[in-house]
């Protein structure tokens, strides 16, 4: 299943994250993780989704506004072989 | 399942509280609003379902009238199998499969059971194993079930349904009205509590009975029901750890019973197992089977498998050609024509699968179970070899239709070529000409049209020189279609003239509509003769004999055109009215293929007038089932759009393989509105030159066709690259006076029309500061967050203030600085074209393309054509 960012600004800050998993779940949405500002308002939420537009369904389901998607993969220091690998990972 | 054993009575159910309260309320809400409502029952196999609807159905008592029915795991479902089992209860029922009654007949008939005073609750078990025609009277009754008081309960094991399955995607698919529920395991503290009232101690967490049984509520009653000192790995172990307890005679008679998936008839059993008989009682008192209405069966379907495996092949094989002869004696009723399938191919009888499966798929295709039909023709087809050429050609000619409607396109071609070959070498040339018209339909729809062309010509090549008939004029309509599809006029008219006139001498009306539909269909797009309303006249002729006569795929065909000829003129209430009937049709008839077709242009539908939420839905709705190529374009298309238009990711993808299909297809109608929509996602992403490249070739071949109405959309595009090129002429679409300095007036014909979006392009193009923050709210309005930054940079580039930043475009392009025309003449330049070609090519004078060719070696920074081929051509670099 693709892996999606969506960025969201949410005035009023974030809605509880048991009603949000339940309301994903009718459309095949699973939340991964979201990165939040200090202030609630913006937020990078990593999702796993059949497609864009169940993104948009399980948002609208759980009012939740939708800025941006963008489709991602995912990197990161440990899947370079170790020669690649960053110096302060090799040299730990 | 209840908990075998005679020692308890009605036991309360353990851990299953909170779903009989979820029944519960679920039927006080009919009775309290007088509205229907439909419950899908989940769970893994053995989860007690069953068993907790029929306690909930107990303790409605006298209140409420339950009409119970089930499906069966034979390898071929019955058509209609549970609306069989109600018609034993149900007189309308009964009377509407008597009468070979459509799935939305036996719909009615069912929703018609409701009454005033009592309640009426439907129960249908083990939807897994459903025929095609009971789940789209399952569909049917969903539809409309919110109108009566009826509460219905569809039992299905959700272990077991792929993600294909038809029962998965008509659950995807039913309407809101529609609740789920699902049937959990045992925890560990309810496995103790099953095990305290037979008197068995386990810990308090289950134990090791929880932990083997993984609380599987049927697992664990089979454990306590043979008390062991070990506890078996497997259900089937306990299952058989349990009969292995009965005498020998009790298990022979178990034996026969597992061969008959739906039930063995006491009188079958009388025949099979005569010595076995005095046995039953045993059989039922120990809980393994049930007896009701003079049909033995397997209280689980677990059991009937684990006893089924363990019997050996020899005497399996024997108990089936028992049934086999038994069953065949007094002349086959038509019931029991799957039975008898089943039991032949079981008893490796081939002769017996020859003579019943063909019966027993033709049953089924009259009763609109198509899934059943194709699978009844393949278990024929395996012995193809023992068959009468005639025959296998007959059955494989059938075959090749049940794929066709069943969406199996390459196996459809498969059987239909074959049965043409065969009939070939028979000589028996009226056949073979009906075959190969099937065959060319089947290939259209496929989107081979040149294959479909030659099949037509061979048909009417052996028709040659005999006397007229159905064949010829069905012929005749064919080439008349596919002459229509490849836009040649004349002959469409010529060839649906002979087809009428022999269809009218012979009384043919499936030909008859057919060609009105295609005549119609050609006639409403000829400018030539204003013939837009005569045409939708004779199209609307058309499907109306279609629709009184049953002939479904014309009407699905007609709705199709119609729709298509509305979209042309922009008569959006005419789709909108035609989308609606033609749902409706294939929805109470099953027609998969149709259906998709008109939520494809549903989706359309809601493109243009700006709901692309409910556009996008018809999409995936449309796209859910793989199969037939052709209908996939119009819902990859809207899909693509409303991805690109929102600012959505993997806009490309759907476009990518609707391109491959409208290639593959190699119809210019097709291809126009696909690379309109690759145009158009190119201007978002800020593309010229793909905006140019994705529309190059249908100009070429447009040109080349004289196919002016191609030109619309795509020169609307190309104009909006930067490129000036001639006009289509004669053409009144406001997408035409968008370019030629009319926006205003455009985007009032737009809105008119109820196209907001394509008004609000239009504003944008009209250019000045007002009417492209016009157009940016409308953008914003509709959610198009890539149209919306497109026109904020124009409003920033024009210096207005207070424009939200939007995303700067993505393009290589404009790192080198070549406008659009430049792009267009270095791509020519790239295939080594010299400036006389080039100029020839684009019809601009070989001066000017000197000019651009000197332009685009200063900006790439290179001295020869050579280089500036090399740097365009690679690709390597962006340019």
């Amino acid at each position: 299943m693709p892996r999606y960012v969506v960025e969201r600004t949410v005035p009023a800050g974030l809605p509880s994250g048991p009603e949000v998993i339940n309301g994903n779940s009718a459309y095949g949405v699973t939340w991964v993780q979201s990165f939040v500002s200090e202030d609630g308002v913006r937020s990078l939420c990593v999702y796993d989704a059949p497609n864009p537009e169940a993104i948009r369904q399980a948002g609208r389901r759980n009012s939740l506004p939708v800025d941006r998607i963008t489709q991602v993969r995912v990197l990161e220091p440990y899947a370079y072989p170790p020669a690649h690998r960053p110096e302060e990972v090799v040299n730990r | 399942m209840q908990p075998p054993g005679g020692r308890l009575k009605t036991p309360e159910l353990i851990e299953r509280s909170v779903q009989l309260a979820d029944l519960g309320k679920h039927l006080a809400d009919v009775v309290e609003t007088s509205r229907g409502a439909l419950v899908a029952v989940g769970g893994e196999a053995g989860a007690g379902k069953t068993a907790l609807v029929s306690s909930f159905c107990d303790r409605t008592g006298n209140d409420a009238r339950v009409i119970h029915g089930a499906c069966y795991p034979l390898s071929t479902a019955r058509p209609l199998g549970p609306f069989a089992d109600i018609a034993l209860l149900s007189a309308p029922v009964k009377s509407a499969i008597d009468a070979g009654g459509k799935p939305h007949e036996v719909a009615a008939a069912l929703l018609s059971e409701t009454n005033s005073r009592r309640l009426v609750i439907v129960v249908l078990e083990d939807l897994q194993w459903a025929d095609e025609a009971s789940l789209d009277v399952l569909r049917v009754i969903a539809g409309r079930i919110a109108a009566v008081r009826m509460l219905v309960i569809a039992i299905y094991r959700d272990d077991e349904l792929d993600r294909l399955h038809p029962l998965r995607i008509l659950l995807g698919d039913l309407p809101t009205n529609v609740s789920r529920l699902t049937v959990p395991p045992l925890s560990g503290r309810g496995v103790a509590a099953l095990a305290r009232r037979v008197g068995q101690r386990v810990d308090a967490d289950g134990g090791e009975l929880y932990r083997k049984t993984g609380g599987n509520p049927f697992f664990v009653t089979e454990v306590l029901a043979s008390p062991q000192a070990e506890i078996p790995d497997t259900v089937r172990d306990a299952v058989l750890a349990r009969v292995a307890r009965l005498a020998p005679g009790a298990m022979a008679l178990l034996d026969a019973i597992s061969i008959a998936p739906g039930g063995a008839d006491i009188s079958l059993l009388e025949a099979i197992a005569p010595d076995s008989m005095g046995e039953l009682d045993v059989c039922v008192t120990s809980g393994v089977v049930t007896v009701e209405r003079d049909v033995a069966r397997f209280r689980h379907e677990l059991a009937r498998i684990a006893v089924e495996e363990s019997m050996p092949a020899l005497r399996r094989r024997e108990l089936h050609r028992a049934a086999l002869r038994t069953i065949a004696e007094p002349g086959a009723r038509q019931r029991d024509l799957e039975a008898l399938s089943h039991h032949a191919e079981s008893a490796g009888d081939h002769e017996a699968v020859l003579s019943y499966a063909p019966q027993a798929a033709a049953h089924a295709a009259a009763l609109g179970a198509h899934r059943e039909a194709e699978a009844q023709y393949a278990r024929a087809l395996v012995h193809k070899a023992l068959m009468k050429p005639a025959d296998r050609a007959g059955i494989l000619a059938s075959h090749a239709q049940e794929c066709y409607l069943r969406n199996m396109g390459a196996d459809a071609i498969a059987s239909g070529t074959e049965a043409v070959f065969i009939y070939h070498e028979l000589g028996d040339k009226l056949r073979e000409a009906d075959t190969l018209c099937m065959l060319s339909t089947i290939q259209r729809i496929n989107g081979r049209l040149s294959d479909a062309e030659h099949e037509v010509a061979e048909a009417l090549k052996l028709l040659k020189g005999l006397p007229a008939g159905r064949e010829l004029a069905r012929a005749h309509a064919c080439a008349a279609q596919i002459a229509m599809c490849q836009g040649d006029v004349p002959r469409t008219y010529a060839e649906g003239e002979s087809a009428l006139s022999i269809a009218e001498q012979v009384g043919d009306r499936e030909t008859i509509a057919h060609t009105l539909i295609t005549v119609g269909t050609i006639e409403a797009e000829d400018d030539s003769i204003d013939g837009f309303d005569s045409g939708i006249t004779k199209l609307e002729r058309g499907v109306t004999i279609a629709r009184e006569s049953g002939f479904d795929e014309l009407v699905g065909r007609g709705y199709n055109n119609l729709c298509y000829e509305a979209f042309a003129k922009r008569r959006l209430d005419l789709v909108d009215r035609y989308v609606s009937e033609c749902i409706g049709y294939c929805t109470d008839r099953g027609l998969q293929l149709w259906l998709n077709t008109a939520l494809g242009s549903k989706a359309e539908l809601e493109l243009f007038r700006g709901n692309w939420d409910a556009a996008v839905e018809s999409a995936h709705r449309a796209l859910a089932e793989p199969g037939t190529t052709l209908p996939r374009l119009g819902p990859l298309t809207v899909l693509g759009l409303v991805r690109g238009r929102r600012g959505d990711p993997d806009a490309w993808r759907p476009l990518d393989e609707a391109l491959a299909i409208a290639d593959a297809a190699g119809e210019l109608q097709m291809l126009v509105a696909v690379a309109s929509a690759r145009a158009e996602l190119a201007w978002l992403e800020g593309d010229p030159q793909r905006m140019v490249r994705e529309t190059q070739r249908i100009v070429e071949w447009a040109e080349r066709d004289g196919a002016a109405y191609a030109l619309k959309d795509i020169s609307y595009w190309r104009w909006k690259a930067g490129l000036i090129e001639s006009q289509p002429a004669r053409d009144d679409s406001p997408r035409v006076a968008q370019r030629s300095g009319n926006s205003a007036s455009a985007a009032l014909r737009w809105a008119e029309l109820g196209y907001p979006y394509d008004a609000a392009l239009a504003m944008a193009d009209e250019g000045t500061e007002r009417s492209l923050r016009e157009a940016l709210a409308t953008f914003q309005r509709l959610g198009a967050r890539a149209a919306a930054a497109v026109v904020a940079r124009s409003l920033r580039q024009l210096g207005a203030r207070g424009v939200p930043r939007g995303p700067r475009p993505a393009t290589a392009s404009h790192r080198a600085g070549l406008t659009p025309r430049e792009v267009e003449i270095g791509g020519l330049l790239a295939q080594g074209l010299r400036d006389a070609e080039i100029a020839s090519r684009l019809f601009l004078s070989v001066k000017t393309v000197g000019h651009h060719v000197s332009s685009i070696l200063h900006k790439l920074g290179v001295r020869t054509r050579a280089e500036a081929g090399a740097k365009i051509g690679s690709r390597s670099a962006p340019i």
